[in-house]
């Protein structure tokens, strides 16, 4: 096959690479359905990964190891389903009975400050900015409350994923060297060893990355629960839950995670007092997060410049929605370490092929 | 293609296989066969051509390499003109020294004739101090043996070229 290949021209071997490459994208993207359960399978066992390392230290074997983790995680989910699913839940569905009488106060804020506006500046109620802002926001915020559910539930809807991905997890886990090494086979003598280190560079920073962020998210939400059950907030619960993974979104997302419960706990006292205390303990928390957690994230995984962060956030965002802002630094930490892995290889391949070139004309 | 992804019925031959070279290289050498079985899992299998580069000089080092079958040939570029340092047959190991940094090869690999090589990345070997501290540190410790020797060696042929000549 590659003797096949290295026959041909460089140019019918961009051909053969860009038909190739054709086919490959089109038949993942007929089987798209069924490889999403290999493709988280294989996110998950990334993470899990260094947890069976360590566990196969202990056991010494890596099945043991990852029967070990397996019965750990199966516990975890018997107590997830119990206590913290029906909570949220229950929490859910108060909100979303209660969700008119929040929209309606906000509205009639909304209100307040129209008018308050247009008594002030005349000439915008000629134009009639300020109604179409107030069309837009609800129809927003309409949206966003609708999609909290399916955003959730989609992406784990299908069954036959929830009894899937166990089992090519399993495999995964179990004989995740072995699979590398046989991964490894196919590549060409030329790009091997870049290839891997490509392949582990990547592999290490998302790796952490992950890692990072899944911890981050726990820590966050259990933190923010915690406040919100010692001010006696509704829906701590859901509320925390909420504000941990928006602050997966990296700059804006502890805003929105923290809007819905403040709106929310002012509604329920309505003091200026509460919001204080409320607004001082989100800021405490983000100041933990902003200290203490990021630092720790984002040095071993990805280090770009915030306004890099910022520009890829807006280009997710549009380009793939709340899960495009989730994953915006992740994919432009790869893009990153690939860049600087390539050029560093381009670099030495074209220093070397003048120096070869000159050698062979020197010694012809 | 020799080796399929789908095929692991013969696995535990093909790496008795392993496991009899990897015994006679210093860098594991007494390990038992079960800590050499973990190792051949870690390993790359490669077939080279006859005058195909391994590695060249300058390129960023990430593995040793050891010859399984065939023979090697290292050389170097000495103001501007291509030295052969040595030639390497079956049993022998190269490029180590990518095992502990990640600078560029200090010179130029090429098979000499149809050759198979096992390669050890040093991402693997980082990620063996997680899962197996004690063999990776054996091995670690091992390492840097082969590269006291070498160091040994070097400054012997240096004392042996370069007279003092400061009283």
């Amino acid at each position: 096959m590659f003797q096949l290949i290295n026959k041909l021209s460089f140019i019918q071997k961009i051909l053969f690479y860009a038909i190739f490459s054709i086919i490959a994208v089109s038949i993942t993207y007929t089987l798209r359905d069924l490889l999403s359960p290999f493709l988280l399978a294989f996110i998950i066992s990334y993470l899990l990964n260094p947890i069976v390392d360590r566990f196969e230290f202990i056991c010494q074997k890596r099945i043991l190891a990852v029967i070990a983790l397996y019965g750990l995680i199966f516990s975890g989910i018997i107590f997830f389903f119990n206590f913290i699913i029906p909570l949220l839940l229950k929490e859910f569905n108060e909100l979303s009975s209660r969700l008119p009488y929040y929209l309606a106060n906000i509205n009639e804020w909304l209100l307040v400050i129209k008018n308050r506006i247009e008594h002030d500046i005349p000439l915008i109620q000629q134009l009639n900015i300020i109604d179409n802002i107030e069309t837009q926001t609800q129809s927003i915020l309409f949206n966003f409350a609708q999609k909290i559910p399916t955003f959730f539930f989609s992406t784990f809807s299908a069954v036959s994923s929830i009894l899937l991905i166990p089992i090519i997890l399993f495999f995964f886990l179990f004989q995740g060297p072995d699979l590398k090494v046989s991964f490894f086979k196919i590549i060409p003598n030329k790009y091997f060893e870049l290839l891997i280190h490509l392949f582990y560079s990547i592999g290490n920073k998302l790796g952490n990355y992950l890692r990072g962020i899944v911890t981050e998210t726990l820590i966050i939400g259990g933190l923010t629960t915690i406040l919100l059950l010692v001010l006696g907030v509704d829906y701590a619960f859901l509320l925390g839950t909420i504000a941990g993974i928006m602050n997966l979104i990296p700059y804006v997302g502890p805003i929105f995670g923290a809007i819905p419960a403040i709106i929310i706990f002012y509604l329920k006292v309505k003091t200026f007092n509460a919001l204080f205390y409320i607004t001082i303990g989100f800021v405490i928390i983000q100041t933990i997060d902003n200290i203490i957690l990021k630092p720790i994230i984002y040095s071993q995984s990805v280090d770009l410049h915030p306004l890099a962060v910022l520009f890829f956030l807006l280009l997710g965002g549009s380009v793939a929605g709340i899960w495009g802002l989730i994953f915006a630094v992740p994919i432009a930490g790869i893009i990153k370490v690939t860049i600087s892995i390539l050029l560093n290889e381009i670099k030495f391949r074209i220093e070397f092929n003048e120096k070869y070139s000159l050698e062979s004309s020197r010694t012809s | 293609m020799n080796t399929s992804i789908w095929t692991d019925i013969f696995k535990y031959k093909k790496h008795i296989n392993i496991i009899e070279i990897l015994r006679d290289i210093p860098v594991f050498e007494g390990l038992s066969k079960l800590d050499l079985l973990k190792i051949s899992k870690l390993l790359h299998l490669r077939q080279y051509k006859k005058d195909e580069f391994i590695f060249r000089e300058k390129e960023p080092g990430e593995s040793m390499y050891i010859i399984k079958s065939g023979s090697i040939e290292i050389t170097k570029c000495i103001k501007k003109e291509t030295v052969t340092l040595s030639s390497l047959e079956k049993g022998s190991f190269f490029g180590e020294i990518s095992l502990v940094d990640s600078d560029s090869r200090s010179a130029t690999a090429k098979a000499k004739e149809d050759t198979q090589l096992l390669g050890f990345f040093r991402a693997d070997l980082m990620h063996l101090i997680d899962r197996n501290p004690r063999l990776a540190s054996f091995i670690l410790y091992q390492l840097s043996r082969v590269l006291g020797k070498r160091l040994r060696v070097l400054d012997a042929s240096i004392s042996n070229h370069h007279v003092p000549t400061h009283q």
